[in-house]
């Protein structure tokens, strides 16, 4: 079966058909609502979150065509699919034969994976000229922030230099032997330095006889087992150093972060509403996002403490994340927005 | 320091290339300077060397962003370090530091549309710019193959900036484009260096198929045989991209495509492996080579047509500049014709285009709007940037847009007038495609047809062109030798050693720098 065919059947049979394929659509393109962070908490997608960044409607629209003709799938609704028994055993022998790498998670390094990888690239290729005597080189990054973060932590005496490669070898070699063989070499194929310029994902794809998008979810693989590694031991301050994310820039856009700012202030809701000019809605959905991407912002201001309790039960027991109903269940006694709030506060923790 | 040691000091060069030296020599004495120097014959040393030799601060003007940071990276590659780059990707609080310290900088590249900022004009004329320059200058004139309005804004910056001497340098300008170009920078007494756009080591073919699967059949043939590294040009990224896939299951070498709809990590990637010879052939849409400064090119072919005899000059003209053989191919069929139309055709607006947006602004009079920002515009859909572009200039042209605001302004006049101007544009443009078609189609020597074009006198070399004959086993591939190839990794902990580990033994001097 296609890879994406493969990750499309994966997720729709996780969704068991309470999700649209729109929301399959958004949950690999990653995007930060909160419905699409609630739905890959509640059905364990999570770890897919945000993998497939350049998918697009069109794509998924053939993926699924392809799925129902071969009997995969069965269509119940306009936008929605159940797995056949057809379809459940052709999952398990995906699953089976292209298991998801090990430490794939999303949800979690989806701020982080990009940046590290791009530190990591540009190090490496830096650290390899100049061990060899040669600093005459085109960098593979051009991003400022990204040169200026590796200027900033290169050794300044050649010995040094000679040391932290040497370390730095030793790091990702110790990643890497606790991966499958292929991945490792898959992954070195990226790396650039002295003497050979890395491949891109797609030519690492065709050099490997495997699609694009099942690359790209490797790689991501072996960049989250770095990420995972690191924090779970101390035997990586390197590559710790290269995660570390010292100018902390909490994904958020830019005009919610405007309010995140009026916020941390101490400005009120209204107050905000006020100084924007902006709609109340807006603001609200400004809060959502907040709450989703700041791992400590407090929603207590907004939602008393024992609405988010009644919420929290409301949701258990109707066994659902839909606002509609969950503010039935309790008899609209609070507002979408305050169940919003809670539900997708509740989603990240 | 005489001008020779400047040039081995800062870039290595024992001597200078043909005309080089003049131009820097009539630059240093203040004097406006035309120059027109084949593409890769060392243009940007005539205002490099100056710089190192006192005339610095300078200001050189920069159409397209990869070129500039392509030029900004070769000189930090030498070592230069006072250098910026001012473009409209910088972010804001960038901007604002390097304005600040602009008086540290040397060398300060700049697009045309920053430059028509208030704040970046300011810290230009304070800090004494001693030399500008206007590097692609075609682009000033409207009768150049690549019209950029802000570049006319150019001349009046010059006044601001306290009327420092200008170097205008181009690859490409017929006779009427130069005039032009002396006018709009009001350049005084110019000293023009014009050198031949010839370039006697690329052999010309033309060749033209019945079909297009024909087309793709010789395709295939010359690159299985001509001697690369080469870059196939497409109109499109579909083209590039499936001509690329076939190649390299053709199994004919490691094959690139190369596009704007790449990210840039990945164009950056693919330049290299090109430049460092890990990629025999680039399928390309025109947005590579601009800035790739590779010497060893050995054939350019067309799959496509270029719509002006300047982009095809400027792009056969990235082959073969070590001055070694190379050879050019322009593949054609019947049906090519249709792609450089419909590019005219959809690059200018017509006249609904025109009387939708004119009417749209008309609703805003007393207005400011952001013309800069062609996305933030609710605009009719559909209309190209290129299109809108257009339409702006003409409203700055005609008063209706002064410093961003709308004026009141009479609707049939305003439509009238720039859809006729509009009309004009879109002739010039099928003038300059047929000439390149009557070109294509003439019986007669392709060089000294380019030649005439360019009113230079007939040459004669060897290898001339498939008219003059040639033969095409002097460009093929030496079946003994692989010429470009990546490193193949067999063993991942062996390659990952190789790139960061060195024995103590291995690793001889010291580095000096």
């Amino acid at each position: 079966m296609e890879y994406l065919n493969g990750v499309v059947l994966f997720v729709l049979n996780r969704y068991k058909g309470e999700r649209s394929i729109s929301a399959v659509y958004h949950l690999l393109r990653g995007k930060k609502s909160s419905q699409t962070i609630q739905d890959a908490r509640l059905f364990d997608v999570s770890f897919l979150f945000g993998m497939l960044k350049h998918l697009n409607r069109n794509q998924l629209q053939d993926v699924t065509v392809n799925l129902v003709n071969e009997g995969s799938l069965f269509q119940t609704d306009q936008d929605r699919y159940v797995i056949t028994q057809d379809g459940n055993s052709a999952l398990q022998t995906f699953v089976s034969t292209h298991p998801f790498p090990m430490h794939l998670n999303g949800w979690k390094y989806h701020h982080l994976a990009d940046q590290f990888w791009q530190r990591l690239s540009l190090y490496v290729q830096s650290l390899s000229y100049s061990v060899h005597n040669n600093m005459n080189f085109y960098p593979v990054m051009k991003d400022e922030l990204i040169q200026g973060w590796v200027r900033n932590h290169f050794p300044t005496r050649s010995e040094d230099r000679v040391k932290i490669a040497a370390e730095l070898y030793q790091e990702v070699t110790h990643v890497l032997e606790k991966q499958p063989n292929y991945l490792a070499t898959f992954f070195v194929h990226r790396l650039s330095g002295v003497g050979r310029t890395g491949l891109t994902l797609q030519q690492t794809a065709t050099e490997f006889r495997i699609t694009l998008e099942e690359a790209t979810i490797k790689f991501y693989g072996v960049i989250h087992a770095c990420l995972t590694f690191i924090q779970t031991s101390s035997d990586y301050p390197l590559l710790a150093s290269l995660a570390a994310d010292e100018h902390a820039e909490m994904p958020l856009t830019s005009s919610t972060r405007q309010t995140y700012e009026l916020l941390m202030k101490g400005l009120t809701m209204d107050q905000i509403v006020n100084k924007r000019q902006l709609k109340k809605s807006t603001i609200e959905d400004h809060l959502v996002e907040i709450a989703i991407n700041v791992p400590d912002f407090s929603i207590d201001p907004f939602v008393t403490r024992q609405a988010q309790q009644s919420i929290k039960t409301a949701s258990q027991e109707t066994k659902s994340q839909r606002l509609k109903t969950v503010k039935e269940h309790l008899n609209h006694k609070y507002p979408y927005f305050e169940i919003r709030l809670t539900l997708c506060k509740e989603g990240v923790q | 320091m005489n001008l020779v040691s400047i040039l081995y000091k800062h870039f290595g060069y024992q001597k200078f290339r043909l005309g080089q030296e003049e131009i820097i020599k009539d630059v240093l004495e203040g004097k406006d300077v035309f120059a027109m120097l084949p593409t890769g014959a060392g243009k940007s040393l005539c205002y490099q060397v100056p710089a190192y030799a006192g005339a610095s601060p300078v200001l050189i003007v920069s159409p397209l962003v990869s070129l500039m940071e392509d030029q900004v990276q070769q000189l930090k590659t030498h070592g230069e370090k006072r250098v910026v780059a001012l473009n409209s990707f910088l972010d804001f609080n960038k901007r604002k530091t390097i304005l600040r310290q602009l008086s540290s900088y040397s060398f300060i590249y700049a697009s045309p549309e920053i430059l028509q900022n208030r704040n970046v004009q300011r810290a230009l004329s304070q800090i004494g710019i001693r030399l500008m320059v206007v590097d692609e200058a075609h682009c000033v004139s409207q009768w150049g193959h690549d019209f950029r309005t802000d570049y006319l804004k150019l001349g009046l910056l010059r006044e601001q900036l306290g009327f420092p001497p200008l170097l205008a340098l181009t690859a490409t300008a017929t006779q009427e484009v130069r005039q032009d170009i002396v006018k709009q920078l009001q350049m005084v007494d110019p000293i023009f260096h014009v050198h031949t756009v010839d370039r006697p080591n690329i052999a010309i073919k033309l060749e033209k198929h019945r079909s297009l699967v024909e087309k793709v059949k010789a395709l295939h043939q010359y690159a299985g045989q001509l001697k690369g590294p080469g870059i196939i040009y497409f109109s499109s990224r579909n083209w590039a991209d499936k001509i690329a896939r076939e190649l390299e299951e053709a199994g004919i070498g490691s094959v690139a495509s190369y596009h704007a709809g790449l990210n840039q990590e990945d164009r950056l990637l693919i330049q290299q492996q090109f430049l460092s010879d890990e990629l025999s052939i680039v399928c390309s849409t025109n947005a590579f080579g601009m800035g790739i400064n590779k010497s060893n090119i050995r054939y350019v072919i067309h799959f496509h047509p270029p719509s002006t005899i300047e982009s095809y000059l400027q792009e056969i003209g990235r082959a073969g500049r070590d001055q070694e053989k190379a050879i050019a191919i322009h593949l054609y069929t019947e049906e090519d014709e249709f792609l450089p139309l419909s590019f005219i055709d959809s690059e200018l607006p017509d006249r609904t285009q025109v009387a939708d947006v004119i009417s749209h602004l008309s609703n805003r009079i007393g207005e400011r709007i952001n013309a800069k920002q062609y996305e933030s515009q609710e605009m009719p859909v559909g209309l190209p940037e290129t299109a809108w572009r257009l339409i702006v200039h003409k409203l700055e042209v005609h008063g209706i847009l002064k410093n961003d605001i709308i004026q009141p302004f009479q609707f049939n006049n305003a439509v009238e007038v720039i859809t006729s101007e509009a009309e004009d544009r879109r002739k010039e443009k099928l003038v300059k495609w047929k000439r390149f078609k009557s070109w294509l189609e003439d019986n007669q020597c392709r060089r000294n047809g380019l030649l005439s074009i360019f009113r230079e006198t007939p040459v004669s070399v060897e290898d001339c062109c498939d008219y003059c004959g040639f033969s095409l086993e002097n460009y093929s591939k030496d079946v003994n030798k692989m010429d470009q190839h990546r490193i193949q990794i067999s063993n991942w902990k062996q390659e990952l050693e190789r790139l960061l580990v060195v024995k103590k033994e291995d690793r001889g001097e010291k580095p000096t720098g």
